[in-house]
């Protein structure tokens, strides 16, 4: 795909990875009118003075807060790419950069090659031309990798899988110009309800693929698992006793953790975000049901639950209903053991051998516990593996591909002329083409002239 | 009077001025007078002239027509006087993607069109349910009446002299072409020449298993002047291409074959009126079966397409018999169209059975066919293999990089088809002249037409079987259409200066006709009320809820302008020609994706704003592969969207090449001579 300077990109301009954190730019003729579309501030985008910041705010599509950010916006040209440009500075985390990311896709911007802010500042006479080769080298250099990284990405499996529907997209494609090419030939030509017929399966199948984005993106950054208990069940010391930091603030007061508290650890070779969560409990203080809300939320979006239990409760507390999601692996623990009397552990071992015994404080009986997380976190990853797509570039190019198959499908049944119908198989191939190769018109004439017999 | 003066009177003939044809310079003087040099008519004692153009089939004549009609002094050589703008295929010109090439041609300035509505003998419009861009026009022609047709134009028009001889070798000098050799030893002066010489070039015809060197029935093959472009370096390929058997009219049965008429009224591809008295004829199909498969498979091994005699690579669109048997096994009949050749003649084209079968192969397949089982084959089908040159050696004005002033156009190139060879005759010829008055060339892009598309695949992409257009190469097909080609171009024919002042009143008259209809449209507003809605209701369109203008109404689908007129405009249905209610029904109609097509245009063109110089220097550019700087350098990209659609070169490879373009052009990395 060859790309324009005057359309609007956006990207991460922060390493990968958690910072404390992230931001955000965007650059082209559209950001200014995609920050209005974000934005939620006392001070309104059209009140906003140029290259100052402002608090507030950013809200996803469906109106949902996504993130409180510091914003600026930079009329062009007296920016890094001449272009009016706007910042948001958010916070750290990578899936929060990722989803200010996709709202910014979704009002009109399009996510930024490697290298192109710079090539655009280039372009708009900001850097000469010695800091313009070496940028030259670096864009070169970048997307030689990302087309190495791209081509490993695509394992075997989804590969395979895209390789199926670009090739079933061919073929109705080849039909539908065969049709409109050779019009006298004695070619027997599918129906298009026919074409309709088959669009459906290959769209339902990209669509559920662009679906495994959230997940593919999850076990790229890191298998997420969050802990939740009642308060004062042992959360943040286990989170500690994890990691090896005092990250969480441990404190015998019920309800010390409020929000949520992330740590990245490496358990076996794989990255693991472990988040420590507010107790959960019915209360009356606002501020605490905001964090006890966020720990549900937090229990969606997890691999694994890590459910404490505070063994001075146990074995009635081992009966408490939470409500997790139900697809989701949990492992309960039955945390401060050195509490309790040794036989009562025995005894309630045998009766409830899923249940892992620790201590938290004095990091007895961990092993057991890491080793069955580790066992967890690798059957979740190889439950996925190959099937999932990782890179929001390839999200963006199947949605694509998916709108123009499903216009396909609306031009049948609105009986509209063939070439429509063509037009939008193309458009929806060329989609597909930025992630497994472009397909030229060529080939589709190679595959017409070794299906159909042409040739008056 | 001298020489000289009379040739400088002769080129103050405006194109279009043929009603007073210069006589005298019809065809070459062989004379031996020397007329004075001073005003740089002569070099060296011989005849000089502005082009040369080598071949008088379609490219050719095109070609010279331009040139000439340019104002410019044009030599155009033919082997034989009588095959000129011969059809050697079939007797049909248009079709899809190849009658948007001669509604081009035509908007543009060229002949093929008026000449294709003058001798036609049966018109039709294709494909006219499957969208307004893919509609096209064809007809059959009477091959008799469009060769005298082009001869009389070509013989008629002021600047342009016939001559009837083979050229033997090109006259280089520092590397820019100074003329031509005759076989005859006498040479021909021009600072330009045109190579369009279609399959002549080491023609050589396979009848069955005995070979003919030729390029085509009856002719001759230029070999001296084929060795001559391999001496001077020109890469050169070979294809092959077929043509089918011509049957006795009066030893065919058509009661047992379909009969296929024409339309009525019959389309024109001109937008200038043409006369044409000729009657119109229909075609007849029939099929192939079991039986005749069976006669081919048994001898396949006296096909040279079969036993390795032939090694040229064929037309995938255009396969033999032998081909289609063999690779299309399952299927239990192939269609044969059975197209008359002309008015005056009893030969019946068979289309679909391209064989270079033996003769008596031939008869016995004939024999099962039915309304051919007493058929008489009049001239056999034969193959044809001859020289190419890969066109990626040609810059987009179709000069070639090699030697300066030399074109190629047409079959030489390692295309297929009247249409494809008369759009690049076209061109070259244009460009010739722009060539002499060191003027830039005439490039069409991709989305003006589909000359664009032509010229840019082959230059681009190369071939390797004759290419032929079809709508599937356009990627911006929606805006090329035939109904649109007229805007599309003859602005640019009239800028060039080839489309002369009667085509462009007609022109302006009908861009102000269409303006005139748009502003109606918008500006009659129809209200929800009984009376117009029983209208619409009877029209089988759903009644109105809001107000609308007439412009937003034609919007719905199955519904036409001409319905439209009619039921709420009858007073003006007579204002505006079909021509101007079609391309504004679709214009209108078909807005939204006309429009996307448009933008994603707009998006690509920003690459064609960064020229490439031709000295530039991609060895220097380390960051980019070995594999792609060899692309770049065969290729020679004039700009950097040309650049891009050279296969293998990657979008990182334009960013960079990209930024050293922007770059200050005295930092640019160019070659030293």
């Amino acid at each position: 795909m060859i790309l324009s300077n005057t359309d609007t990109i956006c990207a991460i301009s922060t390493p990968a990875g958690t910072g404390g954190i992230g931001i955000v730019r965007i650059s082209g003729t559209q950001a200014k009118t995609i920050l209005t579309a974000m934005w939620h501030g006392r001070i309104s985008t059209d009140k906003m003075t140029a290259r100052k910041l402002y608090l507030g705010n950013i809200h996803r599509p469906d109106g949902s807060l996504l993130d409180s950010v510091m914003a600026v916006f930079m009329p062009g040209p007296h920016t890094y790419t001449g272009q009016d440009m706007v910042e948001f500075s958010c916070h750290g985390s990578p899936i929060i950069l990722g989803r200010i990311l996709e709202t910014c896709m979704h009002h009109g911007a399009r996510s930024a090659a490697p290298g192109e802010f710079t090539r655009r500042a280039f372009l708009s006479g900001k850097i000469d031309l010695a800091q313009a080769e070496a940028v030259a080298d670096l864009i070169h250099a970048n997307s030689d990798q990302a087309a190495k990284h791209a081509a490993s990405q695509l394992s075997g499996r989804l590969s395979k899988h895209l390789s199926e529907h670009t090739h079933n997209i061919m073929h109705l494609r080849a039909f539908v110009e065969a049709t409109i090419d050779f019009p006298e030939e004695d070619i027997e030509f599918i129906e298009s309800d026919r074409i309709a017929k088959q669009l459906i399966p290959i769209i339902q199948n990209l669509k559920s693929l662009s679906n495994t984005f959230d997940h593919g993106r999850r076990i790229c950054e890191g298998t997420h698992i969050t802990i939740i208990g009642k308060p004062n069940a042992g959360k943040s010391s286990l989170l500690n006793a994890l990691s090896g930091h005092d990250i969480a603030i441990v404190h015998d007061i019920p309800g010390t953790t409020r929000d949520i508290v992330q740590t990245n650890i490496i358990l076996d070779d794989m990255c693991v975000i472990l988040s420590d969560t507010a107790g959960l409990r019915d209360t009356g203080d606002s501020v605490e049901q905001i964090g006890i809300d966020r720990a549900y939320q937090s229990t969606k979006q997890a691999d694994i639950i890590i459910l404490v239990h505070d063994g001075m409760h146990a074995p009635d507390c081992f009966s408490h209903n939470f409500d997790l999601p139900s697809s989701t692996p949990v492992l309960t623990i039955c945390n401060k053991m050195d509490m309790m009397d040794d036989a009562h552990v025995n005894a309630l071992m045998h009766d409830y051998p899923n249940i892992c015994f620790c201590s938290a404080k004095l990091e007895l009986g961990l092993d057991k516990v890491v080793g069955q997380l580790i066992d967890l976190a690798k059957r979740e990853v190889h439950l996925h593996e190959g099937m999932m797509i990782t890179k929001l570039r390839h999200k963006e190019a199947l949605d694509k591909s998916v709108l123009a198959l499903n216009h396909a499908h609306q031009s049948i049944s609105e009986k509209l002329p063939t070439e429509f119908i063509a037009e939008h198989l193309r458009q929806a191939q060329d989609h597909l083409g930025e992630i497994t190769g472009a397909i030229t018109n060529e080939d589709v004439l190679n595959l017409i002239f070794s299906q159909f017999c042409i040739g008056k | 009077m001298s020489h000289s003066k009379a040739l400088s009177e002769t080129s103050r003939f405006k194109a279009g001025g043929r009603s007073t044809p210069e006589r005298t310079r019809k065809y070459v003087r062989m004379s031996n007078e020397t007329p004075n040099t001073e005003n740089g008519y002569l070099w060296k004692g011989l005849y000089q002239y502005d082009v040369i153009i080598i071949g008088a089939g379609h490219a050719g004549c095109e070609a010279a027509l331009a040139a000439a009609r340019l104002g410019h002094n044009a030599l155009l050589i033919t082997g034989n006087l009588n095959t000129i703008a011969q059809m050697s295929c079939n007797p049909a010109i248009g079709g899809l993607a190849k009658g948007h090439l001669v509604r081009e041609i035509d908007a543009l300035g060229g002949e093929m069109g008026k000449a294709a509505d003058a001798t036609g003998i049966q018109y039709r419009r294709l494909n006219m349910s499957k969208g307004p861009a893919v509609r096209a026009t064809r007809c059959q022609s009477d091959r008799d009446a469009y060769h005298h047709y082009m001869r009389h134009i070509v013989e008629s028009t002021p600047n342009l002299t016939l001559c009837e001889s083979e050229v033997a070798k090109l006259l280089i000098e520092n590397n820019q072409i100074a003329g031509i050799a005759l076989h005859s030893g006498e040479k021909k002066i021009a600072p330009t020449v045109i190579i369009a010489t279609g399959t002549f070039l080491n023609g050589l015809m396979h009848f069955g298993m005995s070979q003919v060197p030729g390029g085509r029935i009856h002719d001759f093959a230029s070999t001296s002047l084929a060795n001559n472009l391999d001496e001077l370096g020109f890469e050169i390929g070979r294809l092959k291409t077929g043509t089918c058997p011509r049957l006795a009219a009066d030893s065919i049965d058509f009661s047992k074959c379909e009969q296929q008429n024409g339309d009525h009224p019959r389309p024109y591809f001109s937008a200038l009126p043409t006369q044409n008295t000729l009657a119109q004829m229909p075609c007849y199909i029939t099929y192939t079966n079991s039986h005749t498969h069976q006669i081919i498979q048994d001898n396949l091994q006296y096909s040279p397409l079969y036993n390795g005699i032939i090694s040229g690579i064929g037309p995938r669109y255009c396969p033999s018999i032998e081909d289609k048997i063999v690779r299309f096994a399952d299927k239990n009949q192939h269609q044969l169209f059975l197209e008359p050749e002309g008015i005056d003649t009893n030969w019946i084209y068979i289309n679909g059975l391209s064989t270079s079968l033996p003769m008596d192969v031939q008869y016995a397949m004939l024999k099962t066919i039915p309304g051919l089982e007493q058929a008489e084959i009049v001239q056999s089908g034969y193959a044809v293999e001859y020289d190419f040159i890969p066109p990626t050696q040609l810059m987009p004005s179709l000069e070639s990089k090699l030697i300066g002033g030399l074109f190629f156009a047409g079959q030489i190139n390692g295309t297929s088809g009247y249409e494809e060879a008369a759009a690049q005759g076209l061109i070259a010829g244009i460009n010739a002249v722009q060539k002499i008055r060191k003027s830039d060339p005439l490039i069409l892009r991709r989305n003006h037409a589909y000359i664009g598309v032509l010229i840019d695949d082959l230059i681009t992409k190369g071939t390797n079987e004759p290419y032929r257009m079809f709508t599937s190469r356009a990627e911006h097909r929606l805006l090329l259409r035939e109904d649109n080609a007229a805007s599309r171009l003859t602005p640019i024919g009239k800028a060039f200066g080839l489309v002369d002042d009667a085509r462009f009143q007609l022109f302006e008259i009908d861009q102000t006709k269409m303006n005139e209809l748009h502003a109606l449209l918008t500006s009659t507003m129809l209200y929800p009320n009984d009376e117009t809605n029983q209208k619409i209701i009877a029209l089988t369109l759903a009644p109105l809820k809001q107000p609308q203008p007439l412009s937003q109404l034609i919007t719905r689908p199955k519904f036409t302008m001409v319905q439209l007129l009619n039921t709420f405009l009858p007073d003006h249905v007579d204002r505006f020609s079909i021509q101007v209610q079609t391309q504004l029904e679709i214009e209108l109609k078909y807005a939204g994706y006309i429009n996307s097509q448009k933008n994603h245009v707009l998006k690509l063109s920003e690459l064609d704003d960064y020229a490439i110089p031709k000295e530039f220097d991609y060895m220097t550019m380390h960051n980019l592969s070995i594999e792609v700087r060899d692309k770049l350098i065969k290729i020679g990209p004039h700009t950097l969207a040309h650049a891009s659609r050279i296969p293998g070169v990657t979008p990182a490879a334009i960013s960079a090449l990209m930024i050293l373009l922007k770059a200050k052009k005295t930092t640019l990395p160019i070659k030293e001579n």
